[in-house]
């Protein structure tokens, strides 16, 4: 038998996953609950504000009280508010949106964007979160670590069901972003361009990614045809800052070991 | 463990929720006996509540390992969020009050070191409260903005003064209720930080009235300022029954600005 409360916290967390609003009877169905039991529950989260009617009918979507946990969870990265304005200089140097990645446990999470200038640009949703090597930034941020926590890393990839097997040449992947200092990405949608992500580095290891989420990089034009120094310069800037700071920049998680730390990614 | 009546189950529910909601400020970990305090709930019903936080992530031990922060589960709930735009959150609520009020409303936030009105809903007729229009006003030139620059920290606030000095520059173009030295600008500060609201009439010529209400983030830092005003001769912000109109409408909007976490203000130096 649960406790009523962890009862509710299982059933905020079946109106979370769900990918449209969804009514008691499916809540119910979905935790072999009964409808009354599951109503009572929604009834204290909705008074609460953690689940909201969708447009005034009987289903239910998350509320404002989990955005306001999000946002301050979100706040609690303290790399956010200093990388912002280089964020905003990328993103008006290349009209693509930029956006700052940082790892929770295996996991990297996008906790703040600086929206593009150009006519059509990139919109990732903040609070995104994927497993590290699915992702641009997470593979920037990978790049940055050792060896020994690569194989970690793949290890903890084998014990999770969500999570997509890393690729045999992950190890050759990273050494290579290594060298060059930034992840690159081709655009399936132009295949002479790639967006970027460059690695944030803290004394104890990476911090975070800095992403132009566009695809800037011109693969086809001579590298003095490129405005790639002017970006990294702009990264380099964010950097200095970042190491004159060292210690400013503690995670709200580092002191987890990030195995422990198991999510769902949406 | 035995059935839970509905009633009792409820309670617990009920505190479980809003000692999770504890943790929604800007505080980086919080203390049982803190906790304690701000609930009103005794020490052993706060461990134990946590105790249901903590096994499910909500809420994990601080590095220290006495103290309680917001654990990684939040990230589970996925919400939709965008990019915090101010301007298409608070659309809808100007419209409201322009229709309540009959007269001019105004969006204002902080760009570098200046108020800048983003949105506006201008009223009609002979005499009617201008906004103006994206035109950069300096921070500590007229009440409104003064407003959003007492919203900033001490430290925020020198350097502001700093690059603004000498504070009197601007006093021809903004000669109504202008402030001459930093201490007259520090004593005006000291009067609006913290205000739930703040109403001008201007003392010096019949002309305008207004009300000026902040836009609070999750940290209670201000996004930006929302400004009701119209001709002294018909607007009176103290008239009987103007704010009973509008304060719902301003505190529905002011919650919903608390669910976002304002960008950090970027005085150039």
């Amino acid at each position: 038998m649960i406790s009523s409360a962890q009862r509710s916290l299982d059933i905020l967390e079946t109106v979370g996953r769900s990918e449209k609003p969804i009514g008691v009877t499916e809540v119910a169905r979905q935790l072999g609950s009964s409808v009354g039991t599951v109503f009572r529950s929604l009834d204290a989260l909705e008074s609460n504000g953690y689940v909201a009617r969708f447009q005034s009918s009987s289903r239910y979507i998350l509320g404002p009280s989990v955005s306001r946990l999000r946002q301050a969870l979100l706040s609690k990265f303290a790399l956010r508010g200093v990388s912002l304005p280089y964020m905003r200089q990328l993103a008006f140097a290349t009209g693509e949106c930029v956006s700052l990645t940082m790892p929770v446990g295996w996991y990297g999470l996008r906790v703040a964007a600086a929206p593009g200038s150009n006519a059509v640009t990139s919109s990732p949703p903040l609070g995104d979160l994927r497993a590290l090597h699915e992702t641009l930034p997470g593979r920037a941020i990978l790049s940055a670590l050792s060896p020994e926590k690569i194989e970690d890393y793949r290890a903890w990839c084998g014990t999770v069901e969500t999570v997509e097997v890393p690729p045999v040449t992950l190890a050759t992947d990273l050494k290579e972003i290594a060298r060059r200092g930034f992840a690159l990405e081709i655009a399936a949608f132009a295949q002479s361009r790639a967006a970027l992500s460059f690695p944030i580095r803290g004394s104890q290891g990476p911090l975070g990614a800095l992403s132009i989420e566009g695809p800037v990089l011109r693969l086809d034009a001579q590298p003095e045809d490129q405005e790639l120094g002017n970006w990294q310069a702009v990264v380099i800037a964010l950097q200095v800052i970042v190491d004159s700071r060292s210690g400013t920049f503690i995670h709200p998680f580092g002191h987890m070991s990030p195995g422990d730390i198991r999510l769902t990614p949406g | 463990m035995m059935s839970e009546s509905p009633r009792y189950g409820n309670q617990a529910s009920q505190r479980v929720l809003n000692l999770l909601l504890m943790f929604a400020g800007p505080e980086s970990s919080r203390g049982i006996s803190e906790l304690s305090r701000a609930t009103g709930m005794n020490k052993n019903l706060i461990y134990r509540v946590l105790s249901t936080l903590v096994d499910a992530g909500y809420v994990i031990k601080d590095p220290g390992g006495d103290r309680y922060q917001l654990g990684y589960r939040i990230l589970d709930l996925h919400t939709d969020e965008a990019t915090f735009d101010l301007r298409a959150l608070c659309r809808p609520t100007l419209e409201q009050l322009h229709i309540v009020s009959g007269e001019s409303v105004f969006l204002s936030i902080m760009v570098g070191p200046n108020r800048v009105n983003i949105d506006w809903i201008e009223a009609q007729g002979r005499r009617v409260s201008l906004g103006q229009r994206g035109r950069p006003v300096p921070l500590h030139c007229t009440k409104q903005s003064r407003y959003l620059l007492s919203s900033l920290s001490d430290e925020e606030i020198r350097k502001y003064i700093d690059i603004a000095s000498p504070l009197d520059r601007y006093n021809d173009l903004y000669p109504d209720d202008a402030v001459a030295t930093e201490s007259d600008l520090w004593d005006d500060l000291r009067r609006l930080r913290g205000a739930a609201h703040i109403v001008w009439r201007n003392p010096k010529q019949f002309s305008g009235a207004y009300v000026a209400f902040p836009l609070p983030g999750a940290d209670e830092h201000i996004h930006g300022i929302l400004t009701i005003g119209g001709p002294m001769e018909r607007f009176d912000p103290t008239k009987a029954g103007l704010m009973e109109a509008i304060g719902p409408l301003v505190e529905k909007l002011q919650g919903q600005c608390r669910s976002f976490v304002p960008d950090p203000v970027i005085i150039p130096t």
